[in-house]
Formats: C-alpha cells, sequence, structure tokens
C-alpha cells in the first residue's frame, strides 16, 4: 500500500468523524459561546427526542425495511397521553398507554409489513396520514395546554445539571446499540438486512424480527413524543412533523445504509444526530437567518452520502 | 428416498426416484444438467414438497415442510450458491441458525470466535473468524457454509457442486474434509458432474437422467468412461441436419483473452460472418459468465475485443460492443423486456433513434406501431394485436418479441443465452427457425444452451469449455450428443 492510498483509505473510513470536528471548528472560531458546557447541554437537550426515534428506526433500516411513521406515532401518542391524563389516569399509567400506542402502532406496521408482504416505505408513508389524523382527534386542538405534571417532569435534572430526558435518550441509544450488537434480534437485524434469501435459507425467523423492529420504532417514537411535550407543557399539532426525516436523516449521515444490513448506531447515528443539531444551533448562534438552515443541512447530508457512496464504490 | 416424485408445471423433474444412503459412505449424485439431481437434493433439504415418495431418515419416516424441518432433522445443504451475509463476522455467520448465548439475552461473541477458530482449523482455512465477510476472497466464502454444517452436527450432509468456486489448495482441503466427516459416520451426498472429482471422493453413486434413475453401484466397480455412458445413455441419436463450413469466413468479432476470477482464464475465439457459433460446457463452466465479461456487464480485469469493419481489424470498447450486439439473457422476464407495456413499445424500445422527430425527438408512434406488426408477422408473434401487455404473451411469444427487438435495432451480431428455455416446443421450433434465418441472412450467432439436441440442430461450430480454458472446436459431423459431452465431461472426444 502506497502513502496515497493509505491516506485515501484514513479519509474514506473516517471522513464522516473529521466532518464533524471540521464544522465544530468552524462554529467554534466564528462564535466564542458556542463551544461551551452549558451550549453542549442545551444542543443535547435540543435532540433528545432525535435520538430516540433514530435509536428506534435504525432496527427497521438496518433489517432492510424503512419506518416513515414515527412522526405520526409521536403526536398520537402524545394524543393518548393527553386525553388519558384528562380523563384523570396516575402519571405512570399515562405514560405506560402513551407508550402502548406507540407499540401497537409498531405491531400493525410490522404485521402488514412482514406478513402481508407490503412494501414498507410505501406502506408507513401512507398509513402515517392516518395516524395523523388519529392523534389530532386525541389532542383536539392546534394547541392545547398540558398539565403541570407534565412540564415538572420535563424540567428535571440529574446532578451536574443534565435534564432527565437527555439522559433517558441517551440510554434509549445506548440500550439499542447493544441490543443490536450483542443479541440475537439485533444479529438477525443485519443478517436479513444482508440477504432476506440467505436469511430464509438458514432459518432466522424473519417476519418475527421485521414485526419485532417495527415495534421497537413505535414504542421509541411514543417515547419521543413524551419527551417532546413534557419539555413544552403543551400538545400541538406540528409535533413530529418532519421527524422521520430528520431520523432517517440522523441515520444515513451516520453511516447507516438505507439498503439495510450496514451501520452502527453508536458512534454513527448518535453523531448524525448530533450533527444536525450541532448545525442548526451554531448558525442560530452565529446569527445566521433562519432560512439558511435547511440548505446548510442538505450540504452537510449529502457531503456525507457522498463519503458514503465513495466508500461502498472503493468496496465493490 | 423412496418413489419421489415432483412436477413443475410442463416438465415431470423427479420420477419415481429412490435414493439409498449409507452412514460413513459418500455417495455420488451425477448426471447431466437438468436431469434432476438439484430438485431431489431439494426435496431432501426441505426446499421442495414432493408431490410423491417419502424421505425415511433412520428408519423414522419424515416429513420436511421447510428447509429449517430438514435442518433440525440433521440435514444440512450445503448450496451451489452459497449463503451468507457480508456484513456480519465470519464467526457470526458460521452460527447464524444457532447463536451462541452467554445467557437469555446477550449472545456469547468470544465463544463464538473461538468455537469458529476450531472448525476452520479442521479445514485448514487461512480465514479469521473475527474478519468482516465482504473482506474474505469471494473463493473462500463457500467454506461457511461448510464450517457451518459441521457445527450444526448435521447427520447427512449434501454437498451441491462445493468446488466450483474453490481454488486448488481449498479443494484438497474440502476432501481432506469430507473424509474426516466419513469416518466420523456421516452420511455424504456430494453432487458433481465433475467425475474426476466423483471418482476420487465417492464410494457409491447414482445417475440420474431425465428425472429418472438410471444406474446405481459402487465407484470401485466402474470407472469414468462407464460413468460417462451412464450419464449421457444411449439416446437415439440425433443427426445433424446440415451444417456449413464456416471456418474460412470473414471474422466479424475476434475475442481475446477473457478472464473470469475462478472460471475462465484467458479464454478468446473469433466469430464468423453468418454462422451459428455454439458455446458448449457443463453448468458452472462459465459460459455467461464469457458474455458478460467481453461485454464488460460484469468487471473483470482484462479481455480484448476487435471488430472487422471494412476489413480491418479494429480494437472495440466493451460497453461500445455492447451497443452493436444484440443480447438475448437467460432471464427474459428479468432483464429482456418491460412486462408490463404493450409489445410495441418492446419491439422498438433498442432503436427509439430511428422513430424520434429530428427537433424535440419525440416519438413518431404510429410508425413504431405498424413496424412492429411486421415484425409481428416476420417472426410469427401469436398476439391478438401489437398493443397488448407484454405479460399476457406465452413465454415462447415473449422470446420472440425478444428478438424482435433486437432485430428492430439492426444489430449483426446476437448472442443468444438459453433462447429456448421454458418455453413450448412449437415455439422453440419456431425460434430455431428464427437463428437458421439469421444466419442465412449473414447476421452472426453466439448461441449458449445446455440442450444437446438444440446445439447439435443449430451450430455449425461448437467451442468447448472446460476448466476455464475453451479446450476443444468441433465442426461438421463431430457436433453430435455424444461427443459434447464426452468432451465436456471429460475432456475427451468419444471416438
Amino acid at each position: 500500500m502506497t502513502k496515497a492510498m493509505k491516506y485515501r483509505e484514513f479519509f474514506l473510513s473516517n471522513g464522516f468523524y473529521l466532518l464533524c470536528i471540521i464544522v465544530i471548528v468552524i462554529f467554534s472560531c466564528l462564535n466564542r459561546s458556542f463551544f461551551t458546557i452549558e451550549n453542549f447541554f442545551s444542543i443535547l437537550l435540543a435532540s433528545a427526542f432525535l435520538c430516540a426515534t433514530t435509536a428506534g428506526v435504525t432496527p427497521v433500516i438496518i433489517s432492510g425495511n424503512m419506518d416513515l411513521s414515527v412522526g405520526s406515532t409521536a403526536l398520537l401518542c402524545a394524543g393518548v397521553m393527553y386525553q388519558s391524563f384528562h380523563l384523570g389516569m396516575p402519571d405512570s399509567v399515562t405514560l405506560l398507554l402513551g407508550i402502548l400506542a406507540g407499540a401497537v402502532v409498531g405491531l400493525i406496521n410490522g404485521i402488514l409489513v412482514a406478513k402481508l408482504k407490503f412494501n414498507s416505505m410505501v406502506l408507513t408513508l401512507g398509513l402515517q396520514i392516518g395516524y395523523r389524523g388519529l392523534g389530532l382527534m386525541l389532542i383536539g386542538g392546534t394547541q392545547v395546554k398540558l398539565p403541570e405534571a407534565f412540564s415538572v417532569f420535563g424540567k428535571k435534572t440529574i446532578p451536574g445539571g443534565l435534564n432527565v430526558m437527555v439522559v433517558i435518550c441517551l440510554l434509549v441509544m445506548l440500550v439499542l446499540h447493544v441490543i443490536l450488537k450483542r443479541t440475537k434480534f439485533g444479529t438477525y437485524c443485519y443478517a436479513i438486512g444482508c440477504s432476506e434469501t440467505a436469511s430464509e435459507r438458514v432459518g432466522i425467523p424473519i417476519a418475527k424480527v421485521k414485526i419485532a423492529a417495527f415495534i421497537i420504532s413505535g414504542v421509541c417514537a411514543a417515547l419521543a413524543g413524551f419527551v417532546v411535550i413534557s419539555r413544552l407543557g403543551i400538545a400541538h399539532s406540528y409535533i413530529g412533523k418532519k421527524m422521520e426525516f430528520d431520523a432517517i436523516e440522523a441515520a444515513v449521515i451516520g453511516g447507516i445504509s438505507l439498503n439495510g444490513g450496514r451501520g452502527n448506531l453508536l458512534p454513527g447515528a448518535l453523531l448524525g444526530v448530533f450533527l444536525i443539531y450541532v448545525i442548526n444551533n451554531g448558525l442560530s448562534i452565529i446569527g445566521a437567518s433562519e432560512y439558511v438552515y435547511p440548505f446548510a443541512q442538505g450540504i452537510i447530508v449529502f457531503v456525507a452520502m457522498y463519503l458514503d457512496a465513495l466508500k461502498n464504490f472503493r468496496n465493490k | 428416498m423412496s418413489n419421489i416424485t415432483k412436477e413443475f408445471p410442463g416438465v415431470k423433474a423427479l420420477d419415481n426416484v429412490c435414493l439409498y444412503a449409507e452412514e460413513g459412505r459418500v455417495l455420488g449424485l451425477i448426471g447431466i444438467n437438468g436431469a434432476g439431481k438439484s430438485t431431489l437434493m431439494n426435496v431432501l433439504g426441505g426446499v421442495y414438497k414432493p408431490d410423491g415418495g417419502t424421505i425415511e431418515l433412520d428408519g423414522k419416516e419424515m416429513i420436511f415442510h421447510s428447509p429449517s424441518d430438514a435442518y433440525n432433522a440433521g440435514i444440512a445443504f450445503i448450496h451451489q450458491e452459497p449463503q451468507y451475509f457480508l456484513s456480519l463476522t465470519v464467526a457470526e455467520n458460521i452460527f447464524i441458525s444457532d447463536l451462541y448465548m452467554k445467557n437469555k439475552v446477550f449472545t456469547d461473541k468470544k465463544k463464538m470466535m473461538e468455537e469458529a477458530e476450531k472448525y476452520l482449523s479442521i479445514i485448514a482455512s487461512n480465514i479469521r473468524p473475527d474478519q468482516l465477510l465482504e473482506n474474505v476472497a469471494i473463493g473462500q466464502r463457500q467454506v461457511i457454509e461448510i464450517v457451518r454444517a459441521l457445527t450444526a452436527g448435521a447427520n447427512v450432509i449434501i454437498f451441491d457442486e462445493p468446488t466450483s468456486s474453490l481454488g486448488r489448495q481449498e479443494k484438497e482441503n474440502l476432501f481432506k474434509t469430507i473424509n474426516k466427516l466419513k469416518a466420523e459416520g456421516k452420511i455424504i451426498i456430494y453432487i458433481s458432474h465433475y467425475l474426476d472429482e466423483i471418482m476420487e471422493i465417492c464410494d457409491d453413486y447414482i445417475v440420474l437422467r431425465d428425472g429418472k434413475l438410471v444406474n446405481q453401484g459402487l465407484i470401485s466397480e466402474t470407472d469414468k468412461s462407464g460413468l460417462s455412458n451412464m450419464i449421457i445413455g444411449q439416446k437415439l441419436e440425433h443427426l445433424k441436419k446440415k451444417s456449413i463450413d464456416t471456418r474460412d469466413r470473414e471474422t466479424v468479432l475476434t475475442v481475446e483473452d477473457i478472464h473470469y476470477g475462478n472460471l475462465l482464464h484467458g479464454v478468446g475465439f473469433e466469430l464468423k460472418k453468418g454462422e451459428v457459433l455454439g458455446i458448449w460446457g457443463l453448468m458452472g463452466s462459465g459460459r455467461t459468465e464469457m458474455i458478460r465479461a467481453m461485454l464488460g456487464l460484469d468487471r473483470v480485469p482484462g479481455g480484448k475485443a476487435y471488430i472487422n469493419e471494412n476489413g480491418n481489424k479494429l480494437p472495440i470498447k466493451k460497453n461500445e460492443l455492447l451497443r452493436k450486439v444484440g443480447y438475448i439473457t437467460e432471464g427474459r422476464h428479468f432483464d429482456g423486456l418491460f412486462l408490463s407495456k404493450p409489445v410495441w413499445k418492446n419491439v422498438t424500445s433498442a432503436n427509439l433513434d430511428a422513430y424520434t422527430s429530428k427537433i424535440f425527438h419525440m416519438l413518431n408512434i404510429k410508425k413504431e406501431y405498424e413496424d412492429t406488426k411486421k415484425y409481428i408477422d416476420l417472426l410469427q408473434i401469436k398476439v391478438p394485436n401489437a398493443g397488448v401487455k407484454m405479460a399476457t404473451l406465452s413465454g415462447g411469444n415473449q422470446q420472440k418479441a425478444v428478438f424482435a427487438k433486437w432485430i428492430c435495432k439492426g444489430a449483426d451480431i446476437f448472442i443468444l443465452d438459453e433462447p429456448t428455455r421454458g418455453v413450448d416446443v412449437g415455439a422453440k421450433l419456431g425460434i430455431h427457425k428464427i437463428i437458421r434465418e439469421l444466419a442465412s441472412q449473414g447476421k452472426s450467432v453466439i448461441l449458449i444452451t445446455s440442450e444437446a439436441d438444440e446445439m447439435v440442430d443449430l451450430a455449425d461450430r461448437v467451442l468447448i469449455l472446460r476448466g476455464g480454458k475453451i479446450i476443444s472446436e468441433q465442426t461438421g459431423a463431430d457436433i453430435n450428443q455424444k461427443n459434447l459431452m464426452m468432451i465436456a465431461l471429460q475432456g475427451v472426444s468419444a471416438s
């Protein structure tokens, strides 16, 4: 291997990390308040819900499917929690009901995809309209104020000042990373994403694994919904809008292949989530126009994907 | 296994086949392409359900509903196309059906690595268990399946053409492994059409032909030529109708030095004007791969092509060559037709430039339709009209439409890969007529087929692929079934 090839190799396999560092360095130079603990915490807080959703869709993507309904699921579950609270259920039951609603949505998606062989992308794109509608009905208004208890929970911190929500969401990501890497289910997800025919031949319970992946996705979306409403203290009809695309974007930036079978939650997808919010946060700190955000995000997504394509091309 | 029968639409793939395999012995299952070997083993492996007959294992009757049933019963299948997962590690690939668990929740990666290492060393492989499979050389990946069967503690191990992707050293290791398994009292079924391998490794043999069991016995009581006679059988000799000596004609296309992994080691040939050049070889001899490499469809190093233009031999790039030829592939549904589009759109699809206006490149739909009608008459495609959807046509008529597409394009070189696979007898004769007419009009045809009759009927010249090389060229009366099969099986001609 020549020196030039070594550099190339290094650049390709670590390009994404370099990109992250470059972005952070640029913003740090532009504004002094960017590279501070407080700002780091605020980035974490803003991105918490996306950590949960991204972690949730990752098993689905790795097993070769797509879940475009996570945003609507988050809204639906927020609606369920709102109603349950309204009916005077205790906090724990309310949270449980919300999570359960997410699981049911995941179960429906999973069964339709795994058993009835729907194309997952088309199916979830269609069904999410219905889920959103149901959520809107439950909330019953464009913006409703939630009882105090919600926002109290949303403001709790652990010693050191880190928000509880952030801790929970990061834990979710860690747990799912371990599940994907260290359990039978996780290994099966990768296997199915690599080759469904081969998985069938070696006797992997494909339908079960796919359904489980969708349930995980639904539960995580519900959690994301909970995080959003408890942080804001209100439930509104915009909850979960574009969330599915942000989650997929984060996963893809982090090197999770949309063809399935490849990619890691940690550090890949986590950094993907951060990168999106670091850019948004950095741009707002340096006082850039809000209309610049999507453009900057687009560029970063493109660069990350381009690096990925280069890597795959070389592997071929 | 007794009285196994399996029918596919239109063919009886297995007809009352009985198979008896003993512990500690290697049974060789032999037969020419399409004799029913793979079907029989797929029945045993639980992939297909038999239409009749029973399977007994250790005296117990078994019914397999799925591959995993067969697997649980201790039957392991080393597939022709190995089943593996590129982004998992070698160890995970090996233990995928039965992952080691530390406890109820977590997999035991360390144990898997150790165990994988142990089994890999049995067959003396230099693959490391923690390597990602995508970093393992393609030729070595089949080892995974073999190790997988070993680890699963299978009692019946079926090897389906296991050596096709193995190098020499790996092959020797494989045979050592098989002998070890044999000593452990496993039942081994070995499918191959390489008689050398059968002679070397097997104790017993059974010969299938056209889905029927035609012979069985001990390897020690027979020899290679005995086996090949059984494989070929005493079929009525199909006489060559007519063949033209094309050897002195003008060369249209010269191909040199094509390599393709372990399959092809520098093959080349010349294609003459107005001939049907047959490429003959056993399945897995690299017939299709040779064409794909020549046309640049698979990225492989090496290979040069020259085309004749006004008497000059000019080098041509692979992708330009692809544009010049009409390539009728093995799978017309897959890459030959637009099934959901009407016939006329299919027929003109390769030659749309001829139907577009100078400005804006608007399509002249009326002309497309009229021309398609012409081709429908010419090739006798049976359709109510040119506007029906491709999917509604029968296989034979679809295939004729593929021909029409390339004739419409005006190709001078036609490459036909199994042009009559899956079409009925009537359509087959029609396609044969089309091929002969193409040649008589001065077009050059490269014909790949697994059917000896077809080769004998159509080819003016036959090149025989074996062991990655073109080992022989047959012309005239030498193109007969016996000769073709003998050379493909043994490397020497019958006479």
